[in-house]
């Protein structure tokens, strides 16, 4: 991308070189292009490190207990069950499933939906992640959701 | 018509010898030209995760919020008294967030003027600016060094509110997240999603009048990292005995930092673009040095009787600050070698 403004300002021009000026002291010259350079290095070095070492987690999905190994990074949990009892309702993230839900809280299925409180015909069944709870749900919050979770796992 | 190149003898086929000027510009152009590269590299990466994510084609593509640095800042606070994430932060924030704390500390901010995205468009902004002849708009510097406070005030904020609440609370108003996030496109839903793009709209626009006003002004990881920087070792540096005083460095500079001003105290708001840099006319003057963090610390600028630096240290360039106001009867000596007055 080149700029308008790319252009020096002729204005002045002073002489070029007073290399024989003394250097300021505590100070060593680089070459301009290592900062930039030794920024990407450092910054996608370290991506790359957490890559090999496997701790680069970029989703939840191996975190809550979904299944997926820590560290593997692929959100594997997705498609496998959740350890009965293993969840609160602080733990439900718009990825999981009801099915995976009702698993974790270690509640049945049928209340878990009734909660939601679906309008009849709307298709939310066991394989309905949360996240798409907010468009076949009018008004569903994720947020909303947890403390009548939690009441319900009082009751 | 561009100015005349030179031949070394004048005989046809001889190598052109480069006036001063052609150098310059030849190294302007350099460094756009790779600088834009990376920016558009990056934030081409940034929109194809973005897309990947928005269609679920892979299970567990990583959001844009996972790939952000600012995320470990974030999260900080919940994840040291607590030892776990607030919502939507993983451990590839505190990946990120460590590459970048390492980048600074031993190459100065660069992450600023060469990979953030958000940085990019806003560039992009200030071309399109230039191209369409948009005049810019001239914030008075007492007013500047005020408002850019305002990166502390937002970090101080979402801070807080992150803590809080345990959740990314800050993503329905960060114009980063808002444009990158794609959510515009994949799921929209106006009701929910208006203040974003009103903030978003708003910062765009002032970035058009004034060259990077989200980074001075606004953005809270800027605020972070001017912060760190005053451990870096890498920075862009003056050198009082060579620099001429022709000021051509403090035009170009985005973030408008007066370079060419000898002060007292270090700016970190640099952003490592090197267009200052690439634009000095004298060698040895301008240049990215290597030192210890300390050395900037411990040499703060005086100026003697005659209105001149004592200085000998390395001295790091400053937003707008002003050295001890000189007699107005002493003239700038740096001026007068440059023929100014
Ligand atoms: S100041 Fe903020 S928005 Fe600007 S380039 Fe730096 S991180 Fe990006
Ligand atoms: S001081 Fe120089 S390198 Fe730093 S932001 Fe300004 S022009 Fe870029």
């Amino acid at each position: 991308m080149t700029t308008p403004r790319q252009r020096p300002s002729t204005a002045t021009r002073p002489p070029r070189g007073p290399a024989a000026k003394p250097r300021p002291r505590g100070t060593a010259y680089v070459n301009r292009w290592v900062m930039p350079l030794l920024t990407a290095l450092l910054m996608f070095g370290t991506i790359g490190v957490a890559q090999v070492s496997g701790t680069w987690v970029t989703s939840g999905r191996t975190a809550a207990g979904a299944g997926g190994g820590a560290g593997d990074g692929t959100g594997g949990g997705a498609d496998k069950s959740v350890a009965a009892g293993t969840l609160t309702s602080a733990d439900l993230k718009g990825w999981m499933t009801l099915g995976q839900a009702a698993d974790g809280l270690g509640m049945s299925l049928a209340d878990l939906i009734t909660l939601v409180a679906a309008p009849a015909g709307s298709g939310v069944d066991g394989s309905t992640a949360f996240k798409d709870l907010e468009k076949l749900v009018p008004g569903f919050s994720l947020t909303d959701f947890r403390p009548k979770v939690d009441a319900a796992l009082r009751r | 018509m561009g100015p005349q190149s030179v031949t070394r003898s004048g005989e046809p086929g001889a190598k052109p010898r480069l006036t001063a000027y052609q150098r310059r510009l030849r190294a302007v152009t350099q460094l756009h030209r790779r600088r834009h590269l990376v920016q558009l590299a990056v934030v081409v990466l940034i929109v194809a995760m973005a897309v990947r994510h928005g269609l679920e084609t892979e299970v567990g593509a990583p959001s844009v919020d996972a790939l952000c640095p600012f995320g470990a800042v974030e999260t900080f606070w919940t994840w040291v008294t607590t030892g776990s994430f607030i919502s939507k932060i993983h451990a590839s924030n505190l990946v990120v967030g460590l590459g970048l704390l390492l980048s600074v500390l031993i190459a100065g901010n660069a992450f600023c003027g060469w990979i953030c995205p958000f940085g990019a468009v806003q560039d992009a902004l200030t071309w399109v600016r230039r191209a369409l002849h948009i005049p810019t708009l001239t914030v008075a510097p007492r007013v500047d060094r005020a408002l850019r406070y305002g990166r502390f005030v937002v970090l101080a904020i979402v801070l807080v509110a992150s803590a809080t609440t345990l959740k990314l609370w800050f993503a329905d108003f960060d114009p980063y997240v808002t444009l990158f996030g794609l959510h515009w496109l994949f799921e929209p839903d106006p009701a929910a999603m208006w203040i974003g793009w009103a903030i978003l709209a708003a910062v765009l626009g002032v970035s058009v009048l004034v060259e990077r006003a989200w980074c001075r002004y606004l953005c809270p990881l800027g605020g972070v990292l001017s912060v760190l920087g005053h451990l870096s070792i890498l920075r862009v540096r003056r050198n009082p005995s060579a620099c001429t005083g022709c000021d051509l460095c403090v035009k170009p500079c985005p973030v408008g930092i007066d370079v060419a001003k000898p002060v007292a105290a270090v700016s970190t708001d640099c952003i490592g673009c090197l267009e200052c840099v690439s634009n000095c006319p004298t060698g040895g003057a301008l240049e990215v040095s290597a030192a210890a963090p300390w050395t900037a610390w411990r040499k703060p600028i005086t100026l003697d009787d005659a209105g001149s630096t004592r200085t000998r240290g390395p001295v790091a360039v400053a937003i707008g600050r002003r050295p001890p106001s000189r007699d107005a009867s002493t003239p700038d000596p740096t001026r007068q070698e440059a023929g100014q007055s």
